[in-house]
């Protein structure tokens, strides 16, 4: 993240994409005051390269394409731990829905397919994994 | 009393001993969970995406049948009460929201439904305190962990079941029955939940593996910090939570020296254990769980 190189404008920053994360999440990111405590957190940090909080700067930057790209839409478990200690009260797994849905809705781009599932996962899984990861990875 | 019930799909199926559990404690207790007629799965995860509304359309429907039977609802998978509530509280908040669902299911939904965790039905309907009376098993021996995960506890605001930081419900009612209750720094941290399903896709979709062995790590966290407070056994209400902190237990002691297993148990088995019911009634054996919880209720439950 400290090498990414960002170039904003004033078009970027309160463009289209930031209206349509707050549109589809419900959400306000700008409200974000970047003070971190959602990434303190956050138990999944450990198999993430942006942090929670560096992908909401990323979107309050306008900054699609890197916060599209990034592999913590898809780390995020919706735990909602970020969402109950932010001192500004944005929902964050929210925020990075609005982002997984951007990126599932055109149905183009599934997370997951059904038939990479081996049988003997099959078998194991409980039905509530099953339909949820479907539910959060598919489009 | 007959009060509705909302078993949900996991627990026909996988979770087969917490459906038993809740419905047998509940009758020992001299109350009857009656199934919502014609029910189907909820959807399993609450959607996030604030317009997504035919996300809401299985839960209502549910919410709607069973407001035909009664005031109250009752459920126990986290991910059920969690999904169940949060659209409840949606469509309370939006009356435009409840029309819209309730046209297209051609339904009449009032919004006018509780939904309850069994573990609040236990608390305001029946008592801790009665519970305690009841109890015909000694499990004074057996120091248990209870593990609440996220979904029965977050957004605060919508589910209002206990403290989100540091709950204590589900400790009360082991207390109650006589377990000895530890505390532990993790029983409110999430296990990875639906992650799982990515754990043998890791190779490909993610160069560094780690998004796929998430899972793993985070069941580690959370029971290597109850087994060093000296955990029997860890205690929950998620079928998901379950099956993450179970059935990772062999490939964690691969990659981590030192831990040992601990078995995961529902808090509903050990209700049933407690009130005297059957043990061999309630998958508490090899068939339904990777780590067998019976070893140590063998050892430590005395009749």
């Amino acid at each position: 993240m400290s090498q990414t190189r960002v170039r904003i404008s004033r078009k970027d920053v309160r463009g289209e994409f930031v209206k349509r994360v707050n549109e589809i999440s419900g959400e306000n990111v700008l409200t974000c005051y970047q003070c971190g405590r959602c990434s303190a957190g956050c138990p999944l940090t450990f198999a993430m390269k942006e942090l929670p909080n560096q992908v909401i700067r990323l979107v309050q930057l306008g900054q699609e394409e890197e916060a599209l790209a990034s592999d913590t839409i898809w780390v995020c478990a919706s735990c909602l731990a970020c969402h109950a200690r932010c001192p500004r009260g944005v929902d964050l797994a929210k925020v990075m829905e609005a982002l997984r849905s951007i990126k599932l809705r055109p149905g183009t781009d599934d997370r997951l397919k059904l038939e990479e599932l081996s049988k003997e996962m099959l078998a194991k899984l409980p039905q509530q994994a099953l339909v949820s990861g479907l539910r959060k990875l598919v489009g | 009393m007959k009060i509705g019930y909302f078993p949900g799909c996991t627990l026909k199926t996988k979770a087969i001993g917490l459906d038993d559990s809740v419905k047998d404690t509940a009758r020992a207790l001299g109350h009857e969970l009656v199934e919502v007629p014609d029910w189907t799965c909820c959807g399993a995860t609450f959607s996030l995406a604030a317009d997504n509304v035919m996300a809401l359309a299985a839960p209502v429907r549910i919410l709607a049948n069973a407001r035909k039977a009664g005031d109250e609802l009752v459920t126990v998978c986290a991910g059920c009460y969690n999904v169940l509530k949060r659209a409840n509280f949606a469509v309370n908040a939006d009356p435009e929201k409840l029309k819209k669902i309730n046209d297209f299911l051609e339904m009449e939904y009032d919004g006018g439904l509780k939904v309850l965790h069994y573990l609040e039905f236990l608390r305001d309907h029946v008592g801790f305190d009665k519970i305690s009376g009841l109890v015909k098993r000694d499990l004074s021996t057996i120091k248990v962990a209870p593990y609440y995960g996220c979904q029965m506890l977050r957004p605060h605001e919508e589910l209002a079941f206990d403290d989100p930081e540091a709950p204590m419900m589900m400790d009360d009612l082991l207390e109650a029955i006589g377990c000895d209750v530890i505390d532990f720094p993790h029983k409110v941290e999430c296990c990875g939940a639906f992650l799982t399903v990515c754990s043998n896709l890791e190779a490909r979709k993610d160069p560094e593996g780690k998004a796929g062995g998430a899972v793993n790590e985070c069941s580690y966290t959370i029971l290597e910090a109850a087994r060093r407070r000296g955990a029997d056994l860890v205690v929950l209400t998620c079928p998901l939570c379950h099956y993450n902190l179970d059935s990772t237990q062999p490939a964690i002691e691969q990659q981590h020296f030192g831990f040992k297993q601990i078995p995961i148990v529902y808090f509903s088995q050990l209700l049933a254990v407690a009130l005297g019911l059957d043990q061999e009634k309630y998958a508490l054996d090899d068939k339904h769980h990777c780590v067998d919880p019976s070893g140590v209720l063998k050892a430590k439950v005395s009749a």
